[in-house]
């Protein structure tokens, strides 16, 4: 076992969506003394790419992306706890689906995502309030709330998050990025919620927000 | 050019794949009637009176081609145990998820629809629209269809997580989930037909290309789509919310007498697999159209009829809703472009 062959071995996995297979990767290369911050730099990181242009190409449908991204959350959790240093986040996003919605694929991709581009992640889950995506981003001193929809109107009322956030003078220390497919359906709505921008999907989220907060 | 025969006359014709005298025009309105009767959509969802009052108020408006008896189709989860949670400005979403994970499928249970009070009323507002328009005006029923009322049971995450386990485990589960919707999807699908609806939609949101493969549509969806379909006893729509063109073959095998499709659906394409077989519905882009001006609906509706020569097609949004943010005048210029349509 090496890393090239984990690695190519990883990504037939993911296109199989052998999820036991995924696991039994990572334990064998783990077994073999790969480091485990390398599988992540050169193993798991190369096969999100992999998803991700399937994604931008959109030659995958909804359910396979997400259980792709599942694999890869797995084999993420069990690389972390052993690496010898927890790495440092870049910087720390809070992510839910609005409130009354409970349309939870795309949100669960976009943290995965998130969290294999280096972000902590702290995922409230589904129909969440507006108030409580504002309360967890200041106790988690996060730098962004990514908030997904399916609905338009459980996505028009995000706007609220809007108005906390300026009503709280919040609004330089925390971005507010949208996403969901009313904001892809229609893509001047973002503004209407009065968002710092919208994703089209878990890619451009992730360059989004780290355009928006000025992370690398 | 004045319309030769009724709505329902009109209906008949394009779903039995002759010429009507013009395109049925179908712009779903089910939230517009509470602007109607100055009443919080709550108030007019909740009963059935205030809700078949608004539709007919809607007919007699825009003068379009069916009232829709159904105000909301998540109203079917009350059958299995959920609450229902309004909202200002949409359709209402439960409360909380009935089932916290997808092996507590194994002990679904769905109650009579006829004996369900939230379900009554629905079942009165077609009673009321029947006695007002039956015979003239398609009386259209909805239902979540099987295969995808799971997932609004348990979260979509939980229905995908079950579909993609090892068969071992999940075939069991799912198999008695899918027994139970889809009996309880014909219950109350006929329940809709005899209280006066003409044909059902099925609302089929994780069975679209979006969601699944044409394989998976094939193992998963379509079997116990056909099942339903079979024994609903009255024509049936159905509709994928999301692409549909690579499984419009396989749905028109079904028995179902329309579909509806996605904006992203090239209706060109979907019309050549469909001509002479199953009725297209759709595909204007339902949330972009709350900025549409009514020029810009006259020119999507004349797209839509030019790639259609207005054969086996209904004018409709996807979704299908119009959104409430959608102007009169707009929905206006739907139906009246629809009216000046003169097929070849």
């Amino acid at each position: 076992m090496n890393l090239e062959i984990c690695r190519q071995q990883f990504l037939e996995t993911l296109i199989a969506l052998d999820q036991d297979r995924g696991k039994q990767i990572i334990e064998d290369a783990l077994a073999a003394k790969l480091p485990a911050e390398e599988i992540i730099a050169h193993v798991v990181n190369p096969a999100m790419d992999d998803v991700s242009a399937r994604q931008t190409n959109l030659d995958i449908t909804l359910s396979r992306m997400y259980i792709m991204a599942r694999i890869v959350e797995t084999a993420l959790n069990r690389l972390l706890l052993a690496v010898p240093r927890p790495p440092v986040p870049r910087a720390t996003v809070v992510i839910g689906t609005a409130r009354g919605d409970y349309h939870g694929l795309g949100r669960r991709l976009v943290a995965t995502f998130m969290r294999v581009a280096g972000f902590k992640v702290v995922d409230l889950g589904l129909s969440v309030e507006n108030r409580q995506f504002v309360n967890m981003a200041v106790s988690v001193k996060a730098q962004a709330i990514l908030a997904s929809a399916l609905l338009v109107h459980t996505a028009e009322e995000l706007v609220g998050i809007r108005d906390i956030l300026r009503e709280r003078k919040l609004e330089n220390e925390i971005k507010f990025i949208v996403g969901g497919a009313p904001f892809n359906f229609d893509p001047e709505f973002w503004t209407q919620v009065r968002a710092d921008a919208m994703a089209r999907n878990a890619t451009d989220a992730v360059a989004t927000v780290r355009q928006l907060i000025g992370v690398g | 050019m004045a319309d030769t025969l009724t709505p329902l006359e009109r209906l008949l014709a394009t779903v039995t794949h002759k010429k009507p005298d013009r395109p049925p025009v179908f712009p779903v309105m089910l939230m517009q009637g509470a602007r109607e009767l100055g009443l919080s959509l709550e108030e007019y969802f909740s009963k059935g009176e205030h809700y078949a009052h608004g539709q007919l108020r809607l007919l007699e408006k825009f003068g379009h081609d069916c009232v829709i008896g159904v105000p909301h189709v998540v109203e079917d989860t009350v059958a299995f145990g959920a609450t229902l949670m309004y909202f200002r400005n949409g359709p209402p979403s439960l409360g909380k998820m009935v089932l916290r994970e997808a092996k507590d499928a194994r002990k679904l249970t769905a109650a009579d629809p006829k004996k369900i009070p939230a379900l009554q009323e629905t079942l009165h507002a077609l009673n009321i629209l029947a006695q007002n328009v039956k015979g003239r005006v398609p009386i259209i029923g909805a239902a979540v269809a099987p295969f995808s009322l799971p997932s609004l049971l348990m979260g979509a995450e939980a229905w995908v997580d079950l579909l993609f386990s090892d068969p071992a485990t999940r075939d069991p589960i799912l198999a008695h989930a899918l027994a139970v919707t889809r009996d309880f999807c014909i219950a109350w699908a006929n329940a809709q037909i005899e209280a006066g609806a003409d044909a059902i939609v099925l609302a089929d949101g994780m069975a679209s290309a979006t969601m699944i493969t044409r394989d998976e549509f094939m193992q998963f969806a379509l079997p116990v789509i056909r099942e339903t379909i079979s024994q609903i006893k009255g024509p049936v729509v159905w509709e994928g919310v999301g692409s549909v063109l690579p499984v419009i073959d396989l749905i028109a095998e079904t028995g179902a007498a329309g579909i509806i499709l996605d904006y992203h659906d090239d209706l060109a394409a979907a019309h050549q697999v469909a001509a002479g077989k199953i009725t297209l519905i759709g595909n204007f882009n339902n949330i972009a159209m709350r900025r549409w001006s009514p020029e810009k609906m006259k020119d999507e509706v004349a797209r839509a009829l030019a790639a259609t020569g207005g054969m086996d097609y209904i004018v409709g949004a996807q979704g299908p809703e119009i959104p409430l943010g959608v102007s009169d005048e707009t929905i206006r210029a739907m139906i009246e472009t629809t009216k000046n349509f003169q097929s070849a």
